[in-house]
């Protein structure tokens, strides 16, 4: 069903466009076609899979082909160093039909702030935080869930049996279907799953703005440390990633200057599981099925404002 | 083998991934985003559907956004690596059209039912590219697209039509 031109609302609708809305049919980046083009194509992940596959496989394949493909690490500037920030790239993307299960530890200063989100790896939004600091509390969607007093709050817009319940819904008909379809649905766009640090690091690596440096031990584990290049105009910061699994195990940033305090991110832990289990893991219905559930909206909105919860 | 050909792909959809992209976001935000939704799109090339690039592109457009968008909000780290971080808030496009009586009306609709409308009639969408675009599947896209129509229809109706009370004197 296309729309009538002619029609008064999409005559008024058109009408009403954006200057910024319009399209410059010349508009053509060559630069960036290059770029892109210069990437490898992703070889089509077709096995579906309803078992955890460790990180530490990609990862070791990873760090094998830094040294084989780029002669070791280096800079971006040459092609095999090129290839080699491309293979290490691999462990980030975990697994299609699988749950990523990330755990971080924050520092500034003395405020510490710990963070775990359990991640739908197709479905990066579908996905169940942690946060422990001055509070302690979980979000999943709209819904918030205070572990003090054993409650969900959702208050949802949408349909009455709530948004939480229909992830739930959604992932136990996934688990009876045996894990995930590995083709494509409408609007599964393989998005950046991961922790949200990772990722950036991996969208960093992928411009070429940061380096892989020599191999090192750092608190005695062998690692490589991954840096943003000095020229990139701030303080240069690093991300350590284990040099046998090629987890993230710890990002130290100095600050961009005097004012700032530098911080120190941890990841004790950052593995793939089975996506059989997201029907527990990502929801908190699932997670904490004894939980009260509060759908009053002025209750959801005055224990979120208690508990200091991003809205989600 | 790759199921298109990228560059042509490429020349055919830009200008308009590239609009949508900075109707959305700052301009920067907008050109990152471009950038990375075209690099996602060279690696999964295979899986690009056919008759709905243009829809696939400007869906994976919009989810980069939405992570950029979900890693702002984020205290901390993220807010360490500024110079790196999405640099202004995206606006919503409908906030910027001059027409008072459209803009409001389409403020009044939900944020997905505002998208089902613009996709389609500013960014030349087809039904089918919009459905990809908002992930959703083409029968639920006309649905969506008719009922937010129908409420902007409602909601310009001149009060002229609307009932009025009716005072029987006798």
């Amino acid at each position: 069903m296309e729309h009538d031109v002619n029609d008064d609302l999409e005559v008024r609708l058109r009408a009403a466009r954006p200057h910024m809305a319009r399209a410059d049919e010349n508009a053509f980046d060559a630069d960036l076609l290059a770029r892109v083009r210069d990437q490898p194509i992703a070889a089509r992940r077709t096995v579906p899979r309803a078992v955890a596959v460790p990180v530490a496989v990609g990862v070791t394949l990873t760090a094998t082909a830094v040294v084989m493909l780029g002669g070791g690490p280096g800079d971006v500037g040459g092609p095999s160093s090129a290839s080699a920030i491309t293979e290490t790239l691999r462990w980030l993307n975990p697994p299609s039909g699988t749950i990523l299960h990330v755990r971080s530890v924050e520092t500034t200063g003395a405020q510490t702030t710990t963070r775990e989100f359990w991640q739908d790896a197709d479905d990066p939004d579908s996905e169940r935080l942690r946060t422990e600091g001055a509070h302690t509390f979980e979000t999943s969607g709209q819904a918030l869930y205070d572990p003090a007093t054993d409650t969900i709050y959702d208050a949802p817009a949408g349909p009455p049996t709530g948004r939480d319940a229909a992830k739930a819904k959604r992932a136990g008909a996934k688990v009876a279907a045996g894990g995930k379809p590995a083709i494509s649905k409408p609007g599964d766009h393989a998005m950046l799953p991961g922790d949200l640090v990772v990722s950036k690091v991996r969208s960093l690596l992928q411009e070429g703005r940061m380096v892989v440096g020599g191999r090192e031990v750092h608190d005695g584990t062998d690692a490589w440390p991954v840096s943003l290049k000095p020229e990139a105009g701030r303080p240069v910061w690093t991300l350590w990633v284990s040099a046998a699994d090629g987890k993230p195990l710890e990002l130290r940033d100095p600050g961009r200057d005097a004012s700032e305090q530098p911080q120190v991110i941890r990841w004790p832990t950052y593995e793939v599981l089975p996506g059989s289990d997201a029907g527990r893991l990502l929801t908190l219905t699932g997670a904490h099925p004894s939980a009260q559930v509060v759908r009053d909206a002025a209750e959801a909105a005055a224990a979120g404002e208690r508990l200091g919860a991003e809205k989600p | 083998m790759p199921s298109v050909d990228f560059e042509e792909l490429y020349r055919a959809t830009y200008p308009r991934v590239l609009a949508y992209a900075r109707s959305m976001a700052s301009r920067e935000d907008a050109d990152d985003a471009v950038a990375e939704a075209y690099a996602i799109a060279w690696r999964r090339q295979r899986d690009i559907p056919h008759s709905a690039e243009l829809g696939w592109l400007i869906g994976v457009t919009r989810r980069v956004l939405a992570n950029a968008r979900r890693s702002r909000r984020r205290a901390g780290a993220l807010h360490a690596l500024l110079d790196l971080q999405p640099r202004a808030p995206g606006p919503d496009p409908a906030d910027r059209i001059a027409d008072d009586e459209l803009r409001t009306a389409l403020m009044a609709l939900s944020p997905l039912d505002r998208e089902a409308v613009v996709l389609t009639a500013w960014f030349d969408l087809s039904s089918a590219d919009a459905a990809q675009a908002l992930g959703v599947t083409p029968a639920a896209f006309r649905m969506r697209a008719a009922r937010a129509r129908r409420r902007l229809r409602v909601a310009l109706t001149p009060t002229t039509t609307k009932e009025r009370p009716q005072w029987n004197t006798m």
